[in-house]
């Protein structure tokens, strides 16, 4: 890497502990050894043993993207100290930050490959295990699949994609990220015509009221929450509004709680829209320059939907008076009048938080377009403070996911597999011929897990699937469908690379053990559009690989053995890297993997996609300077390169045209323009009845990270909350005669399961709400959940499940 | 006839009512029994209110008076009244030892036995040297506010050592401190091999008698006094809680603060010395 022009603050400076002892002992005021710049991987350098090297890295777990300073000593991590220099977390971290370090110390590191014999493992080699996976793809390519998640680092899933589309001709290939964002994806799309959120974490810093939809931050999100609340203490008001289905930590800190029923953001949505229209308190001047409205088009439903006037759209909002709202949703109408006098008052800054409460949602799109809806109507989009901002859950959904494109309808850099001309560019960027990549979709992840545990006599037509950074054994909805019949079915074959072992591993016919963190270089892209690059700091343990060497052994692998579609135009390996002085670096060799940067080459291979979509990234060598930069990073004249806050605003985002204050470039429409959408309320697919009286939502806590593979594996997070349990309004518990700590049986129509109770602790539910945390892989609670999807973006609604409960005696 | 009857029907009521008041009795001291006052939610509320699988684990958390060496009277049990001797109790301290017996010119002096043992104790609920301690004692789950009430300010009283907090007021304490009511050394499913970068015995000196330099960042411990001070552990106290201006002798380190200056000293270039 070069030197110069760095401006960087460390970023990757070598900080010796001991150095600092003996210069410090000449009472100067610094104290470090020399290296000011970067460097290449780090290991091995002028260190002493048993110094402390720090280093900067994106933390491990949720999206927010804090970035961390790791301490290094002799080849271990031994500590983790917050990044003051780092924009998002501003040097603060959350428990599980802290304690990120410890993740990789597990003593059950998976670390050696292992095949299934029977009941039982044999260890086998690499090379034996490469074999193993090329045999079972080239016996089948067409019913091969790859699942992966919102963990691959970027070059990881790049790797993944082009090894799928453009290598197997294959459309397989999805990620956990369906489960957890696409709703999102489909509701940015419909409204904006592009992905992902047009602020920033900026906002948290300028709004004048925050508005969480469905979301618990305190918990989730903690270093953002913080962010917010902590303005409190500097003497700023923050007016914060929790809308829920159940009191959280979050609620704590809110002057307003509005406890909704399921769906009942719908109506909401559309009580607070209505209000704006019929008061004339919505933003005339921002909706006539820059909307238009959109409304579903039941005969053939898509994102574009169907063109409405604003009277028609006044129309269909009229229905949700605040008394309708109310008996919908059960929010007094009061508070809805407060919402939209709040959302009418172009004085202030609003900032709409959501995450999983509106995405896993059987109207997921819908709610997540109406939000967007509200905030175009009022005008409060575009100015620090006022952004309608969805939260991801893990570290690079946005970066992998979603711009990498590792979704069974995309190909990289926002393009789709149906569209000819994106599958032309790709295979041009690929240099692969013409007509490699396959133009069907291929199946999404509930698809892909109900094919492969079909018989595949009665049409399961996947008959492998190979799993790398997650564990869907754990998350997947209705696991009695979607993954415990895979047990009977002798001739499907499933491979998972992870870490530890995990719910999946157990029914894994081969297993691999993967690096994780800072045991590998790396690239994630957070929930605000930053990109964010570290280095590997220590060896992986034992056997112990990146995912990204796996999927090019693999590929590599193919190549040698004459498949052609390992092999570009010219005949050259996909994935063939060139070294400085000429001819190809055996990068699939482990022990050469490291000879070159792979995540630098696939990445600066990648960016070339990203311009289509005005996404643009800088150079790799830019990222390994900053802690993170925000995408679109356009090249200014003196050749430095410029990160964007807000998107689609003049003065902040360079693709907006001068003079046009706001300019939806991706519009729908075509006009610059986006969509207000009118969708209507519809109930929830399962509510509460008399068979099955509660209604069981679902989601993650502080202390662990969903599920909870590696924080379970921390012995101050394990401590603190060991396992999970059922939470329930106290005056139900009363009526069934169940108290604090009384095990209960809880049923619903897809399986049951057994688990205590704790009565007021970390939430409270109103009646008839029950929640169950999903980190415990002992308590299996996505055997109760149900797997009905949002229709758009096929993701599965986890929060509202219809169970009865029992008290075992 | 009429007296017979009312005498007959007093009788009654009189049983009535002494079978009343015997169950009510028999039911009260039972549940008196069983239910420790001060506990939300239902009838056989646990001792502890943590997580109903930490609850099975741990019984018997220790008080966390005894565990930083207080000492505790405790209450008489209803079911040993009768057993009891009555009398005041025990004058081990007045009224004043329920405020804070802070004493900043107290002469601290500390032997590297005591500073061992404080920094063996502080690393007790800590992963390594710089992580969040973790919470020895039940939390409330949902407020921070109960938080603030005890280490806003710190405490020392007869029973009770409460550390101030080493930091400025954030709002959500829970976000970095979690509940650790199991204690560190009881053993998990899985065992865990992170071994934690330990604190520094002490900041080095350019002399014996020169004031020390901070051998840990200052960030999240602008409140020196938390540690050093008579509400910290006695082994890491300082001689002189009564000086206010801590920085003033005890430089803390650039590099520690990764502060955004160059690690070695910029100068400007040596002067040209022609031979």
């Amino acid at each position: 890497m070069n030197n110069s022009g760095s401006n960087n603050q460390y970023a990757t400076a070598h900080v010796h502990r001991r150095n600092f002892m003996k210069s410090a002992a000449l009472a100067t005021a610094a104290a470090a050894s020399g290296a000011r710049g970067i460097s290449l991987p780090v290991l091995g350098a002028n260190v002493r043993e048993d110094d402390v090297t720090w280093h900067k890295a994106p933390c491990r777990f949720c999206g927010t993207g804090c970035h961390v300073q790791v301490g290094v000593q002799s080849g271990q991590v031994v500590s983790i100290a917050g990044d003051i220099n780092a924009e998002v977390n501003k040097g603060l971290l959350c428990v599980k930050g802290y304690h990120v370090g410890e993740a990789l110390y597990g003593q059950d590191r998976l670390t050696r490959p292992l095949l299934r014999r029977g009941d039982s493992y044999a260890e086998i080699s690499w090379d034996d295990a490469i074999d193993v996976i090329v045999d079972r793809i080239e016996s089948d390519p067409q019913r091969f699949a790859f699942y992966g998640s919102g963990q691959w680092t970027i070059p990881e899933g790049y790797a993944a994609q082009k090894f799928m589309k453009g290598g197997l001709s294959n459309n397989h290939i999805d990620p956990n990220a369906r489960l957890c964002m696409s709703s999102a994806v489909t509701g940015f799309l419909a409204t904006y015509g592009v992905d992902e959120p047009a602020g920033c974490y900026d906002d948290l810093d300028a709004c004048d009221v925050l508005i969480m939809w469905g979301n618990n931050p305190a918990e989730m999100h903690p270093v953002l929450f913080s962010r917010v609340v902590d303005r409190r203490s500097r003497g700023e008001s923050v007016v914060l509004i929790d809308i829920g289905t159940r009191r959280t930590r979050t609620t704590e800190h809110c002057q307003h709680y509005l406890e909704m029923k399921p769906h009942g953001d719908l109506a909401i949505a559309n009580g607070i829209a209505r209000l704006l229209v019929k008061n004339r308190t919505y933003d005339r001047q921002f909706v006539e320059s820059w909307c238009n409205f959109k409304a579903p088009d039941d005969a053939n439903p898509n994102l574009h939907g169907r063109s409405i006037s604003f009277e028609d759209y006044r129309a269909f909002v009229e229905p949700y008076t605040p008394e309708h709202v109310e008996h919908l949703a059960g929010v007094p109408a009061g508070k809805i009048r407060l919402l939209a006098d709040l959302f009418g008052n172009r004085d202030l800054r609003i900032t709409s938080l959501w995450c999983m409460g509106m995405n896993q949602h059987t109207r997921g799109t819908a709610i997540n377009t109406l939000v967007h809806g509200v905030h175009l109507l009022s005008g409060h989009f575009g100015k620090p403070g006022d952004a309608p901002t969805s939260l991801t859950g893990q570290p690079s959904a946005c970066g992998t996911v979603r711009e990498v494109g590792t979704l069974a309808h995309a190909l990289p850099g926002g393009r789709l597999v149906a569209n000819a001309g994106h599958r032309q560019q790709t295979e041009e960027i690929w240099n692969l011929p013409p007509d490699r990549i396959n133009a069907e979709p291929g199946y999404h992840t509930v698809k892909m897990w109900e094919s492969f545990c079909t018989p595949t006599g009665e049409g399961g037509d996947i008959g492998t699937i190979w799993v790398q950074v997650t564990n869907p054994g754990q998350t997947l909805p209705h696991l009695n469908r979607l993954f415990h019949p895979k047990k009977g079915l002798e001739d499907k074959f499933l491979i998972v690379s992870d870490v530890y072992p995990t719910a999946t591993t157990q029914l894994a016919d081969l297993i691999l053990p993967s690096a994780m963190w800072v045991e590998k270089n790396g690239i994630y892209g957070n929930s605000e559009r930053r990109t964010q690059q570290w280095f590997k700091m220590v060896e992986p343990p034992g056997e112990a690989r990146d995912d990204c060497w796996q999927t090019i052994a693999v590929a590599h692998r193919m190549f040698d053995r004459g498949f052609k579609g390992m092999k570009d135009r010219n005949g050259k390996f996909l994935f063939e890297v060139t070294a400085e002085a000429g001819g190809p670096v055996p990068i699939w060799q482990w022990e050469h993997y490291y000879d070159v940067n792979v995540d630098q080459h696939l990445f600066e291979e990648y960016r070339r996609f990203t311009r289509l979509k005005h996404k643009d990234l800088a150079p790799y060598g830019e990222y390994v300077k900053a802690r993170g930069l925000r995408w679109p990073v356009v090249q200014r004249d003196d050749g430095t390169w410029q990160e964007t806050r807000f998107r689609f605003v003049e003065g902040h985002d360079p693709y907006v045209e001068s003079g046009r204050q706001v300019q939806f470039y991706h519009s729908t429409t075509g006009d610059d323009r986006a969509q207000i959408w009118f969708h209507p309320w519809e109930p929830p697919a399962e509510s509460a009845d008399e068979a099955y009286p509660f209604l069981l939502t679902t989601g993650r806590v502080l202390e662990h990270w969903h599920s909870g593979s590696m924080t379970r594996r921390i012995p101050e997070l394990a401590r603190s909350l060991p396992g999970a349990w059922l939470e329930m309004n106290v005056d139900d518990a009363r009526s069934l005669d169940i108290d604090n700590g009384d095990r209960v049986q809880v049923e619903s129509r897809r399986g049951s399961l057994e688990i205590e109770v704790w009565l007021d602790g970390r939430g409270r539910p109103p009646r008839g709400t029950v929640f169950i945390p999903f980190f415990d892989e002992t308590v299996p609670v996505n055997v109760l959940t149900l797997d009905a999807l949002d229709p758009f973006s096929k993701q599965p609604d986890y929060k509202k499940s219809a169970v009865r409960i029992s008290r075992i005696p | 006839m009429n007296n017979r009857t009312n005498t007959g029907k007093g009788k009654r009521v009189t049983w009535v009512i002494c079978l009343i008041t015997v169950s009510v009795a028999v039911t009260g001291y039972f549940v008196g029994l069983q239910a420790p006052m001060g506990q939300q939610a239902n009838r056989r509320e646990s001792a502890t209110s943590g997580p109903p699988h930490a609850t099975a684990v741990a019984p018997h958390s220790p008080n966390p008076a005894v565990m930083h060496g207080g000492t505790v009277i405790s209450a008489t049990a209803w079911a040993d009244m009768n057993e009891t001797e009555r009398r005041k109790t025990e004058a081990r301290g007045s009224l004043a030892s329920l405020t804070s017996r802070v004493d900043l010119f107290r002469e601290i002096a500390i032997s590297p036995e005591e500073k061992r043992m404080a920094l063996h104790q502080r690393a007790i609920n800590r992963a390594y040297n710089g992580a969040p301690p973790t919470v020895p004692h039940p939390v409330d789950q949902l407020s921070s506010a109960s938080c603030t009430a005890c280490h806003g300010e710190g405490w020392l009283s007869m029973s009770l050592r409460i550390s101030k907090m080493s930091h400025g007021y954030l709002a959500n304490c829970m976000q970095c401190h979690v509940e650790n009511i199991l204690g560190a050394n009881q053993l998990l499913v899985v065992a865990n091999s992170f071994s934690g970068l330990p604190a520094p015995a002490g900041g080095p000196r350019a002399f014996p008698e020169a004031p020390p330099m901070v051998p840990h960042t200052t960030w999240m411990r602008s409140e020196c006094l938390s540690c050093h001070g008579p509400t910290g552990l006695y082994g890491i106290r300082t001689t002189h809680p009564w000086r206010q201006n801590c920085l003033q002798c005890h430089a803390p380190s650039v590099i520690m603060e990764q502060a955004p200056l160059a690690p070695d000293p910029p100068f400007l270039p040596a002067p040209v010395i022609e031979r």
